[in-house]
């Protein structure tokens, strides 16, 4: 528990841009929420891997949206039974249901569609309000941290600059 | 800083490749454990694969060494399929459609057994769905009927009720007149009578005392009067009543003959109880073997109709797993079963050979694809017989209509050490014969009607009896002389429970066989049945005779009352017209009659 915790202020803290931690986490969102063996979770693998996003974010994101999408699983099956039999959608699902890649994609599963339909509506909005959490995180929480008098002892140690140096090796400092 | 990183591709072609180069690693074992968890949740039982194989290009896979356990013999496979090969259409497979254009089973054998259980962990194994149907003997008429006695102790006799019915009357009959009698003038009445006469002297010269004689005579004539028409009325009641009774013993002395005929119907002793001897001989095992067709379509039947079809109008519960839901249907542009096999050649091992045919169409979307499913086995190489066709079509392409055919022709069928009864009494083997056999099956929407027809030839009974005279040993006898027979069957009900009626020749041979033992057994039980209920009457009837005799001896009493009154009623008219008639005309002369006479009429 303390772990993924100390990965996401490890992230947070760093210096990706706010853009790529959000990103990542939309990304998340979307192969967390939705069942995992999914033709458009493999688009989400290319576009993570592809476009420069924290992975760490992405994993991070994506237990606790798997997480949340299993105990979710109800709703989204009710929402994607309620989609899939909407009158005004019909001729759509039909001429989707006769195209290969939508079978392939399992668009008409009710969880699926539930599931994938709410990830997509949250996938902006997430971006955008991640986007700004994150820069209001940085310039209040972390700026008043790091002026405390505690931070400037730890920075001042030893330890701390070993810290620093293998960090920097490892890549996890930004 | 560049928001693309190529190097995400490679890594992304990687992954793929790797994914990939598992799922085909790992493909023959995940194919395996599909089959294997799908079909045992299917199923019921556990069903096992020996191994499996999935190929690529062109798409197949061989499965080999597939078990099916019995669910409700565990230590039984259902069937057991040495090698099944089949090849996969890949594009439909992206639309989720498994298309099969062509398997081939090889050495499907029914019924082998296990080395271990087939049961699965915390589900007990069901009752055999087949209940087992062991023979039975043959109703012979009249071998185990019960002695007169005890038949007449069980059952329910109208000659006996009518006698108790009638001894009861006949008793209320007694008392009431009884009662009656004993309200009516007795002996002593009658003696006061008289009594009262003889008090009545004729006094000469008194006038007045003549006149108040003659009222006393008459008013004593008025009440013996009454008293006499009483007795009358009641005897001629008591006569009615005598006739009554005496008609109804009457009826009660007829009355056992026809409880003897209703019994001897009854116990099948009037030759009719021969009719159903074919079903006798061989309902059990026929009926076995359609509860064993049963059994198999009722395991098959349930894949051949998708048990719920998700559309997009029904409202489902959602499984709470990851990936569960409900997947609902659209029409297709160009409508494919989610399962289909075209054609199967199949060949089933059994112990008398192989039969090998072709299964055409199986899906459980019959609706879809528009075509039922077919299958036709045929054979000439099985031991015990010359030839085997089997064909029909399992039709369920409007669920709400299934009908199911099915024709079945057996050519030379060699039937030998055949049981068909087995009792103490009587025992009944077809030790040898050949058989033709044609069978028609036909299930209509739940509703089961087949008809079937066996020629046998060559045939030679072989039979085992206890007694040495006796219907056994007349059945024995006849059938020792039959050496061709037909039996007609016919099955209409349900498959659940369905009735069975078949007929043959033996039915009439038998019937003639028996006629002769069936007479002398029918004569000298209806002598029996007679004499044990002439003794059974014999207590109620001669209880009810004897108060009849009673009530007969009543009517002597009221006879001998009549008699003693009209005596007293004779003298008191005899005394009227001696003492006032005749002397006291003389006496008194005409001018008082004159005065008297037209107040005293009569004088």
């Amino acid at each position: 528990m303390l772990r993924p915790l100390l990965k996401l202020l490890r992230v947070l803290n760093s210096e990706t841009r706010p853009a790529q931690i959000s990103l990542a986490v939309c990304f998340a969102m979307v192969a967390g929420l939705t069942p995992l063996a999914s033709l458009h979770n493999l688009l989400v693998l290319l576009l993570v891997l592809v476009v420069r996003v924290n992975l760490s974010a992405f994993l991070l994101g994506l237990a606790l949206f798997s997480g949340l999408g299993y105990v979710l699983d109800p709703s989204f099956h009710t929402l994607g039974l309620a989609l899939l039999q909407a009158p005004a959608l019909h001729a759509t699902w039909t001429a989707l249901y006769n195209t290969t890649l939508a079978r392939l994609e399992h668009f008409n599963n009710t969880v699926v569609m539930g599931s994938l339909a709410v990830a997509l509506a949250a996938f902006l909005p997430l971006f955008l309000v991640g986007n700004t959490l994150i820069r209001r995180y940085r310039d209040h929480v972390l700026a008043w941290v790091r002026k405390t008098r505690l931070v400037q002892a730890l920075k001042a140690t030893k330890l701390y600059n070993t810290y620093r140096a293998v960090s920097a090796l490892r890549g996890d400092v930004g | 800083m560049s928001w693309i990183r190529w190097q995400g591709l490679l890594v992304f072609l990687t992954v793929v490749a790797g994914l990939t180069a598992a799922v085909a690693f790992i493909a023959g074992p995940l194919v395996k454990w599909t089959i294997e968890g799908a079909g045992s949740r299917a199923v019921g039982a556990r069903v096992e694969v020996g191994d499996a194989h999935l190929s690529f290009l062109p798409l197949g896979l061989v499965v080999a060494d597939l078990q099916v356990t019995n669910p409700e013999a565990p230590m039984t496979n259902a069937v057991q399929i040495d090698r099944i090969e089949l090849g996969v259409e890949p594009l439909p497979l992206l639309r989720r459609k498994v298309i099969i254009p062509a398997l081939e089973a090889v050495g499907v054998r029914p019924n082998t057994p296990r080395a271990r259980s087939g049961a699965l962990p915390g589900r007990e194994a069901t009752q055999e769905e087949t209940p087992s149907r062991p023979l039975a003997g043959l109703p012979l008429p009249g071998i185990d009927l019960p002695s007169p006695r005890q038949l007449l102790d069980q059952e329910d006799l109208a000659s006996v009720a009518l006698a108790q019915q009638l001894q009861a009357d006949v008793q209320q009959r007694q008392a009431a007149w009884r009662e009656r009698l004993a309200a009516l003038p007795d002996q002593e009445k009658l003696a006061e009578y008289r009594a009262r006469l003889d008090r009545l002297k004729v006094v000469k010269k008194d006038p007045q005392a003549l006149l108040t004689l003659r009222a006393d005579l008459q008013a004593l004539q008025a009440d013996l009067g009454s008293d006499l028409k009483g007795l009358g009325d009641a005897r001629d009641g008591l006569k009615d009543d005598l006739a009554t009774l005496r008609t109804r013993v009457a009826a009660v002395r007829a009355a056992p003959q026809q409880d003897v005929t209703r019994l001897k119907e009854k116990y099948a002793l009037s030759g009719e109880g021969l009719s159903n001897v074919s079903q006798a001989l061989f309902g059990n095992r026929i009926s076995g073997w359609v509860d064993t067709a049963v059994t198999w379509y009722r395991r098959l039947a349930p894949y051949l109709e998708r048990r719920s079809a998700a559309t997009g109008k029904k409202e489902h519960a959602p499984r709470r797993e990851r990936a569960g839901g409900i997947d609902l249907r659209f029409p297709e542009h160009d409508p494919l079963p989610d399962f289909l096999i075209r054609t199967a050649q199949v060949s089933v091992v059994l112990p008398a050979g192989t039969v090998a045919g072709r299964i055409n169409d199986i899906t459980p979307d019959q609706d879809v694809l528009g075509r039922p499913l077919t299958f036709d086995f045929a054979s000439d190489a099985l031991q015990g017989m010359k030839g085997l066709t089997l064909a029909g079509a399992l039709n369920h392409i409007d669920p709400q209509q299934p009908r199911d055919t099915a024709d079945l022709t057996v050519r030379g069928y060699r039937a030998s050490g055949v049981e068909l009864v087995k009792s103490d009494a009587l025992g009944l083997t077809l030790a040898e014969g050949a058989a033709d056999i044609a069978l028609h099956a036909d299930l209509r929407a739940g509703e089961l009607g087949a008809k079937g027809s066996a020629a046998l030839d060559g045939v030679r009974f072989a039979t085992t009896t206890e007694s040495k005279g006796g219907l056994a040993a007349s059945v024995a006898a006849a059938l020792d002389d039959v050496r061709r027979f037909r039996l007609d069957g016919e099955v209409s009900g349900t498959a659940t429970d369905y009735d069975l009626r078949l007929s043959s020749d033996l039915d009439r041979v038998l019937k003639d066989a028996f006629g002769k033992q069936l007479k002398a057994r029918a004569a000298e039980f209806e002598t029996q049945l007679t004499a044990a209920l002439d003794e059974r009457l014999a207590g109620p009837l001669g209880a009810v005779e004897g108060q009849v005799g009673e009530l007969g001896l009543l009517d002597g009493d009221l006879q001998a009352r009549l008699t003693e009154g009209n005596v007293v009623r004779d003298e008191i008219e005899k005394r009227l017209k001696e003492a006032v008639a005749g002397k006291i005309e003389e006496k008194l002369g005409g001018g008082l009659k004159e005065r008297l006479g037209g107040k005293l009429p009569g004088f």
